[in-house]
This record gives C-alpha cells, sequence and structure tokens, in this order.
C-alpha cells in the first residue's frame, strides 16, 4: 500500500477546502441527492462526496459508508486528488497504491474505484464525487461522462455554497 | 433561444436534477445539444415555433397532456416535423398505453427509474434515425 502524496499547492489547496466553510457541517440535501443519484445509475453500493482534509477525508455525503472520515493516509481519493482527469481502478489487488489498504483487507472491502476530483475555479483539487464497488467493474466513456457531469453539479453546489457563505 | 439547431433534441423530463445530468452528459459526448423542460405545456409552447430533430417525452403525470401532443406532432399542427423520432419515459405501460404508443411511432419506451445512461443511447438512436 502507498500512501497518497501530497500535491504541489497543498498549502493553497487546505486553505480553499477551508474557506468552503463546509467542514464538519451536517449532511445537506443537495448534495445527498448527488450521492444517491450516482449510487443508482452506477448500481454501486457506496458514493461518497469526499473532502480531503490536512490529515482525513471527510464525508459531506455518503451512501453506504457508516464512517464520516477516515484517515487521509489509506484514502482512495487522496490519490484521486492528484490528477485532474477522473482516476478509475477497475480492479485494487491490480494496483500496488491499494494492495493491503485497510479499506480494501476489511470494510467496505473496496475493490473498485472511481474519483472525480472536485477541482474549484482556483484550480485546487478539494476532493471527489467517488464510487466504490465491491467487485472489480471498469466504466466506459458514457459512464465516464455521467460521472463528470454528476461532479460538476456537486462542485457547482460547493461554489454556490462558498459564494454564499458569509465572510469569515 | 440564442444558438439552438434543429438537430437539438427536446427532454421533457419534471426532474431538473435528471435533465441536467442528461444535458450535461450529451455535451459531453458530444451528442446533439438536448433542450430541457419541465412540463408538457412547455414543449408544447417550444413545438409550437421551433424545429428539433428527436424529442422525448415523459408520460407521467400529464399521460393525457403528453398524448396530445404527440398526436399534434404527428398531425403535423406543429412546427417540429411530423415524423421527427419520439422516446417517452414513463413509470409503467398498460396494454391501452403500449396501444397508443404504437399509433404515435413512439421508437422507444423507457420505463422509469431509467438509466441516464439509457436516455444517452436513446438521444444516439434519434439522432441517427
Amino acid at each position: 500500500m502507498q500512501e497518497p502524496p501530497r500535491p504541489a499547492n497543498e498549502p493553497d489547496r487546505l486553505q480553499a477546502l477551508r474557506q468552503l466553510l463546509i467542514l464538519d457541517t451536517p449532511p445537506e440535501e443537495r448534495f445527498d441527492r448527488l450521492t444517491a443519484f450516482a449510487a443508482q445509475e452506477f448500481d454501486v453500493p457506496t458514493a461518497l462526496l469526499s473532502l480531503i482534509d490536512d490529515d482525513r477525508q471527510w464525508f459531506k455525503s455518503r451512501v453506504g459508508m457508516e464512517q464520516c472520515e477516515t484517515a487521509r493516509g489509506i484514502s482512495f481519493c487522496g490519490h484521486a486528488i492528484l490528477q485532474d482527469d477522473i482516476m478509475v481502478v477497475p480492479d485494487v489487488n491490480q494496483d500496488e497504491r491499494f494492495i493491503g489498504n485497510p479499506l480494501v483487507t476489511g470494510e467496505p472491502h473496496i475493490q473498485f474505484y472511481a474519483g472525480a476530483p472536485l477541482k474549484l475555479p482556483g484550480g485546487q483539487n478539494v476532493g471527489t464525487l467517488c464510487l466504490i464497488d465491491n467487485k472489480p467493474r471498469t466504466l466506459d466513456d458514457i459512464d465516464l461522462a455521467i460521472l463528470g457531469s454528476l461532479r460538476d453539479l456537486a462542485l457547482e453546489e460547493l461554489v454556490r455554497r462558498e459564494q454564499g457563505a458569509p465572510t469569515p | 433561444m440564442s444558438g439552438r439547431s434543429p438537430q437539438d433534441i427536446l427532454l421533457v423530463e419534471p426532474s431538473s436534477l435528471t435533465g441536467s445530468i442528461i444535458v450535461a452528459t450529451a455535451r459531453q459526448l458530444n451528442l446533439p445539444v438536448v433542450r430541457q423542460v419541465n412540463s408538457v405545456r412547455m414543449a408544447q409552447q417550444r413545438l409550437s415555433h421551433e424545429s428539433y430533430a428527436g424529442v422525448i417525452v415523459s408520460l407521467d403525470e400529464q399521460e393525457q397532456e403528453a398524448v396530445a401532443l404527440l398526436e399534434q406532432v404527428r398531425n403535423d399542427a406543429l412546427a417540429v416535423s411530423a415524423d421527427v423520432p419520439v422516446a417517452v419515459t414513463t413509470t409503467q405501460v398498460d396494454a391501452s398505453t403500449a396501444v397508443k404508443m404504437k399509433a404515435l411511432q413512439v421508437r422507444r419506451v423507457l420505463i422509469k427509474p431509467f438509466k441516464v445512461r439509457d436516455v444517452i443511447a436513446t438521444i444516439a438512436l434519434l439522432k441517427d434515425r
């Protein structure tokens, strides 16, 4: 297993994330409907809106996951935010970054992962909209476009929230 | 509407979320532009003045109105071509509805809850007819 490295813009990224004023806030229907839609559309047991904080990933919205956060060091989304394209891991057993990962060997027994980075207008990837399955699978071009569309809607809500938030 | 083309697809879908995802996904896949309206009445307004390459209509909650709209289309009573390819979405299809859809030359019936990917495949189908 490999812990996700920190992106080059990590201080700026963390600052942008915290300026969203969203960490540790209650669930919101406008995000929950997107993860619910994703889980139903892709027939996956777990869909998450994950935000990558300094030492944890925290889930603003979650379907099929009891925990509200996990350590960043074992997070798949920590890897996904290192790129702008959707990160797809069709079979975690074929990817050395995740072999032995506690999220693979234990609950939720991840076998498949796809994470669409949430890239803020300033260029910071603050998290992902991600899909998790407990069996290997693939995504075709239509799937990737749908996941990208859902991600864009989630990002729109995140930015809207930021614009509507009071100035700290 | 600015930038509108006769190659666009008109989607009548009451769910804004579902409609938004369909519109955005079609755009990403370089399919014809999908124009979403939330009601049959709004669709009628559009079809009275504008031509489309295909129409996808939700029958839910407004089945009579939707059927009446499709009858107007097939009777060449609107601006859209009378032989425009049509698909419908619905929660259920009974024998009576199936007969109506056949008479109205509906090319595909998608049962709700449908997958967005099935609507995307339908858009590609309408485009190619």
